[in-house]
């Protein structure tokens, strides 16, 4: 099922975890010069800025190919046949996506995503010029078109492992089901959140019974990605801005103030308690998925909620509200001086992808010219130790 | 130096995954790379691994300064009348000073080497005597007028001081605060107010006022890091100066009729910078230098090929398109693989 050689991707993550335990100091470097010798990794791969360059242009041969061809056979009037160029092209590069792989061992290049990419948009473009009959005005039924895209979607998502189109796969999904409930009329509308939340919750508990079988451990980046989003949705179903604003457009009603939604207090509770759950949830089981997403959603909760009851002018709320954020990490940190039920204050060794990134973070951020210039994010990467904030690159030798 | 009992697995996804990496490496145990003494290693890493919230306390404590200065900058701001320019300067003044101060009283002694601070409390401290000492002035500027007419010397006080601090506390985040504000300074001072007023930016003085300073910071960077000062800021001054250069001489291009001086121009500039990517095996270097590169060829191509008939010309835009593309794929392909070592981040 999936297209790279499964012993070439196991080489390859071995040399992943060696790279990684050597950065660590686990082990040594005549070590990790034997397991380099020994697992031969003949894929290729390259960093972020190469891989997104290499994107750009093989999209601009791809582009200008297909131009080029319809230039040619103008003749013809080649540009009619949409539909008939759609497959043709997507069939193309599909093939090309499929021998870049095989053949020229192409793993993490932005060559072969570019291929995969405009396959999928042109396949699913050409189903939809078959379905509707060459129309392409895009107004029919939404979930029409959706059920085009999903399969094209969830093949080529599972055949390369590829985390961008199982973001696209489960965006799909949910979307594909909410249509379905609202066409229940009025009563599809009500229930949506509550069912939105149970769809949710039933993808988070596959996935997890999925995660246990150790065969599938060459999708794991795609299902923990889907792990995160379904953590979302599950919190966006009964968010309060959320519901507010669909329950607005869906149920054409204008909410005056003093008026308020249905169930109300349910989702202002649920809006503020449910992150908390899950950052306690993350703590308990030292996750960080849970943890950080619980965090990321209380504020935007908070923020939510701010969005309609304005208690009090913007710039004491940011005041108190750095205050109390200030006192929180300050406690924290009091309290967790010594490390207590597992959890710790010190900083981990982050790997080298993290700092690089980081680096480029802080080159944006500084190169801000005005009266003000705006100093670059703080982040230490040395263990509980100052250090510098690297802007302009701490890290030589990108 | 490293921790190895606050270990986290680096991919953000596969958390749960950690039987594999032990399974990993008892495979790696049996078939001989690894001894027995690394797995040990391994094995206690992961079973001892406590759970990190450092970062996440850092950054709460982060967001929390700023919100808190941003809250009080919008309050003072609201309420200027009552509370009086004065007493705010004064009060911004004595935060910047303090800081400033502090950080220059707790810094290492200077060398020639890299000196690693040890207090995480101190970059923030820093932090924030920097970029309060910036509003200091251009508010003294702004309101009192301190500096006469030239507005250029409220951004240059900050740029002399940042630099000087950089060097003493070894700091790279303050570097770059100072060649920002450098090249602010050389922004203003270039760009008399009649003319911001009017609306008529004289792109040339810019243009060329960028490829100086460009030219300026690279040569600083040569001097001082062939004199084995502060090696490892090299990096910075590079990085700001061939950007500079690439962005004014591409500026020149797009804008002036004698853009044939530019290219000739562009062309130096490409070759100097693939001479030294290559010679600090610097992947990134050699790509921005490749992509400005390839803009400018591009756009003297099809500047040129305007001139043609209509689909003649775009078929051969597209061919060119199609062969320039593949050339450089193929390039960045072969000398990525040459620079291996760096370009697996």
């Amino acid at each position: 099922m999936l297209v790279y050689s499964k012993s070439f991707f196991d080489n390859f993550y071995t040399l992943q975890k060696a790279k990684e335990w050597l950065k660590s100091g686990f082990i040594s470097d005549s070590e990790y010069d034997i397991i380099f010798k020994h697992y031969p990794n003949p894929y290729k791969s390259f960093n972020i800025f190469g891989r997104i360059a290499l994107f750009l242009f093989t999209l601009f041969i791809l582009g200008s190919g297909t131009g080029l061809i319809n230039v040619m056979f103008s003749i013809v009037d080649f540009y009619r046949y949409i539909t008939f160029q759609c497959f043709f092209f997507g069939i193309a590069s599909y093939i090309l996506a499929e021998v870049s792989v095989r053949k020229m061992n192409f793993f993490r290049t932005g060559i072969k995503e570019a291929l995969l990419y405009t396959a999928v948009g042109s396949l699913t473009l050409g189903i939809i010029g078959l379905i509707t009959n060459n129309n392409y005005d895009f107004n029919g039924d939404p979930l029409v078109y959706l059920l085009c895209v999903l399969p094209v979607l969830v093949f080529a998502a599972i055949r390369f492992a590829d985390t961008l189109l199982s973001f696209g796969v489960f965006i799909c999904l949910l979307l594909i089901n909410a249509l379905l409930i609202l066409k229940m009329g009025t009563f599809g509308k009500l229930i949506l959140p509550f069912e939105c939340m149970a769809f949710s919750f039933l993808l988070y508990y596959l996935l997890g019974k999925l995660k246990t079988r150790g065969e599938l451990h060459y999708w794991k980046n795609c299902m923990g990605l889907i792990e995160i989003l379904t953590l979302i949705a599950l919190y966006l179903s009964g968010n309060y801005m959320v519901v507010r604003k669909l329950s607005e457009a869906l149920l054409n009603t204008e909410i005056n103030s003093g008026e308020d939604i249905h169930l109300a207090i349910f989702f202002y509770a649920y809006t503020i308690l449910v992150p908390l759950v899950y950052i306690w949830i993350g703590l308990k089981r030292k996750n960080y998925v849970f943890f950080r997403i619980g965090l990321l959603l209380e504020i935007a909760g908070i923020l939510a909620i701010k969005y309609y009851h304005h208690i009090l002018p913007p710039e004491t709320a940011m005041m108190l509200g750095g205050i109390v954020v200030i006192l929180i990490a300050y406690f924290s940190i009091k309290y967790l001086k010594t490390p207590k039920h597992g959890i710790t204050f010190e900083l981990y060794k982050r790997s080298g992808r993290e700092e690089a990134l980081a680096n480029i973070a802080n080159v944006v951020i500084s190169t801000v010219v005005a009266n003000q210039p705006v100093a670059p994010k703080q982040d230490s990467g040395v263990e509980y130790g100052g250090g510098q904030f690297g802007g302009g690159g701490a890290g030589a030798g990108y | 130096m490293l921790n190895s009992s606050v270990y986290q697995n680096s991919s953000r996804f596969a958390i749960e995954y950690m039987n594999e990496d032990i399974k990993i490496a008892e495979k790696l145990v049996k078939e001989g790379p690894l001894s027995e003494a690394s797995f040990q290693k391994i094995k206690l890493a992961y079973s001892g691994r406590l759970f990190s919230v450092g970062f996440e306390v850092r950054t709460l404590l982060y967001i929390g300064i700023l919100l808190l200065s941003t809250g009080l900058g919008v309050l003072v701001y609201k309420n200027i009348d009552s509370i009086g320019h004065l007493a705010v300067i004064l009060f911004i003044a004595a935060i910047s000073f303090t800081c400033l101060g502090y950080c220059y009283m707790k810094r290492k002694p200077y060398s020639n080497e890299k000196v690693v601070s040890e207090k995480m409390l101190n970059d923030y401290i820093l932090l924030l005597g920097c970029l309060t000492f910036v509003t200091f002035t251009g508010y003294l500027q702004y309101e009192y007028a301190v500096f006469g007419n030239f507005n250029g010397i409220a951004i240059l006080l900050p740029a002399i001081l940042f630099f000087a601090l950089a060097y003493l506390v070894d700091h790279l985040g303050v570097l770059s605060m100072a060649i920002t504000c450098l090249a602010a300074f050389v922004g203003i001072t270039i760009t008399p107010t009649e003319l911001l007023q009017k609306n008529d930016f004289s792109s040339r003085d810019i243009i060329f006022s960028g490829l100086a300073l460009g030219a300026f910071l690279l040569a600083i960077a040569a001097i001082l890091s062939s004199r084995n000062i502060k090696k490892h800021f090299k990096f910075t001054y590079f990085n700001f100066g061939t950007h500079l250069l690439f962005v004014s001489c591409l500026a020149g291009m797009f804008c002036f009729d004698s853009w044939l001086l530019f290219f000739a121009l562009l062309i130096a500039l490409v070759s100097f910078s693939l001479w030294h990517a290559n010679k600090d095996k610097s992947f990134y270097f050699l790509l921005f230098t490749v992509l400005y590169g390839y803009i400018g060829l591009t756009y003297l191509i099809f500047r040129i090929l305007e001139k043609m008939p209509g689909s003649l010309s775009l078929s051969i835009a597209y061919i060119y398109v199609i062969g320039s593309s593949s050339m450089i794929i193929l390039f960045l392909i072969s000398t990525g693989k040459k620079f291996k070592k760096n370009a697996g981040i």
